[in-house]
């Protein structure tokens, strides 16, 4: 299982952070761009290609305790 | 000897025989954080009224026969995180002092606050008890007071508060200021919570014992999250045993956690003392071996070698998809936390620390497909990890990957030039606890040449928190380095 590299641009960045609702400088952007972009390809490594049908660790129960 | 230098189980004693009385336990705990607190400041609220109050009642009730078991009468402070209920019968002074020291608040707070050290919730005061507490209450503990965490737990430094050890460095966390109050001697038991490492890091760093439970082991019912999937609760204590009686009392079924599985509770105590001859223990030959201390891996291997020492059989293994283990982690941690805090972050971003709020903003940013494909992985590195297991009973590695850092640099320079934040590089050995969800005990194991404490953490199979403390049990008996109380003052001059 590979891992998936991608890097968040800085344009897509505060794209999404407006999409989320989120109100942040450009100075805040520019200063915090390098920890935005890092972590996001951090996590992107977690989603790599060839899950096929695994199911995810969550536990949802129909059941009414 | 003060009465707090006794061990847990000597106080017991002492008190279930009426030689010694609550009031006095908690009068000796209360004077040793009047005597530390100023070099740590690990507490965002003490309780000596409330303190004393309980140690009356119980004092009562034991004379009256009612002794309810070990941990009556026994002093404990809860991490700022977890609900406790207002139970002053003062209420003389005012809640806005935020950031003010314990020894001061001591006097003039009236009514408990959950703060989780952050602005954002300076003011918030619970009006019930979060499971955990209220199960120790029951227990009879007596509370002394509420310590610093890492802001809403993000983070393993908690730059509040100083290590007993050495106060110009790091406790951990987010766990902080319970690490320190155990390590200093003020409490035999502290509650924390982890999420990545936030009870076993502060417990590594500050010489004490800390026990992740398996997931679904106790409830997080009354405890400010920060990742629903990833979060636990538990204890830092002093001895082994003290973790045995506090994860017992506190453990066991909630509806109100879904994550909360209805399995019986163990005895924890009962055969703890039960030996490692015949176990087999797991020896990683990857991962745990990546970019850590010499001293710590040292440590770790010391460990491993007076266990074999004992009768216990060492086995090679291999951590399957090591490489995935932190992203998942963190992929999962993130947007959870995010959503958790998503009204602060839009209404009120500045009450954050700049840390915090960064890290909660690069969550907002994690597409909900890389969310659910880390909980997909996280499926995979479960069964790779159930498959690891099949010829271990437990698997051992050092607790951290180094000893506490400057509370001014909380950074690790590696010999290969790379410098590595202290929360990054402290979550890399404890996070596959959190991802597997399965339990996890870190014991004292070395002091480094600095005189820094280092650990050694025991992950069992789930729900396998008796054996992993007998192993936690058996490298107390036979080393001389659980169990110490931290010279605070010595320390600080």
């Amino acid at each position: 299982m590979s891992d998936n590299d991608s890097v968040a641009s800085e344009a897509q960045v505060p794209a999404v952070f407006e999409y989320a609702g989120l109100t942040i400088s450009s100075d805040r952007l520019a200063a915090n761009y390098e920890i935005y972009s890092s972590t996001l390809a951090l996590i992107r490594k977690a989603s790599p290609p060839g899950l096929g049908e695994t199911v995810p660790a969550v536990g949802f129960k129909a059941h009414w305790d | 000897m003060e009465l707090y230098e006794l061990p847990l189980v000597e106080l017991a004693e002492k008190i279930r025989t009426k030689k010694v009385s609550p009031v006095e336990v908690t009068q000796s705990s209360l004077a040793r954080l009047e005597e530390v607190e100023p070099a740590l400041t690990a507490f965002v609220t003490t309780t000596p009224e409330l303190a004393l109050e309980q140690a009356k009642a119980a004092e009562k009730e034991i004379s009256d026969g009612n002794y309810r078991g070990p941990l009556h009468g026994i002093p404990v402070v809860i991490k700022d995180n977890i609900d406790t209920a207002d139970r002053m019968s003062t209420t003389a002074g005012s809640l806005a002092l935020e950031g003010s020291i314990a020894a001061r608040d001591a006097f003039i707070v009236g009514r408990l606050r959950a703060t989780s050290s952050s602005a954002q919730r300076a003011d918030y005061v619970p009006d019930t008890d979060s499971t955990s507490v209220a199960k120790l209450y029951e227990a009879g503990m007596v509370l002394i007071g509420k310590t610093h965490t890492h802001e809403f737990a993000y983070g393993a430094t908690t730059p509040t508060t100083g290590n007993p050890w050495a106060p110009n460095r790091t406790p951990g966390g987010s766990s902080g200021g319970s690490g320190a109050a155990v390590g200093a001697g003020v409490v035999h038991v502290a509650l924390g919570s982890d999420t990545g490492g936030s009870i076993r890091i502060p417990s590594a760093l500050c010489g004490t014992v800390g026990l992740k439970p398996t997931f679904g082991r106790a409830s997080r019912v009354g405890v400010a999250s920060l990742s629903w999937s990833l979060d636990h609760v538990g204890p830092l204590s002093r001895n082994v045993i003290d973790s045995a009686l506090v994860m017992a009392a506190m453990s066991g079924y909630d509806r109100h956690d879904p994550a909360t599985v209805d399995v019986p509770v163990p005895d924890m105590v009962t055969g703890i003392d039960a030996g490692v001859a015949g176990k087999k223990i797991g020896i990683p030959t990857n991962y745990y071996t990546e970019q850590v201390a010499t001293e710590a891996a040292e440590a770790a291997s010391t460990a491993a070698a007076k266990l074999e020492e004992l009768g216990a059989e060492l086995v090679e293994v291999e951590i399957p998809m090591a490489e995935h283990i932190i992203s998942t982690e963190w992929a999962i941690m993130m947007p959870e936390a995010t959503a958790y805090h998503m009204d602060y972050l839009r209404n009120s971003p500045e009450k954050f620390t700049d840390e915090t709020r960064t890290l909660l903003e690069a969550g907002a940013a994690e597409l909900a497909t890389d969310y659910v494909n880390a909980l997909r992985l996280r499926t995979l590195i479960q069964a790779g990890w159930k498959e690891m297991f099949s010829p271990i009973d437990v698997l051992l590695a050092p607790t951290l990957v180094a000893a506490a850092t400057l509370r001014s640099d909380p950074f690790i320079r590696w010999q290969d030039g790379t410098v590595e934040g202290a929360t990054g590089a402290y979550v890399r050995l404890s996070a596959p606890a959190n991802v597997t969800g399965l339990p996890s005990l870190s014991v004292p194991a070395a002091f480094t040449s600095e005189g820094l404490p280092l650990g050694v953490q025991i992950i069992g199979k789930p729900f396998a928190e008796p054996e992993i403390l007998q192993f936690g049990y058996a490298l107390e008996q036979n080393t001389d380095v659980v169990g110490k109380i931290a010279p605070v003052l010595a320390k600080a001059a």
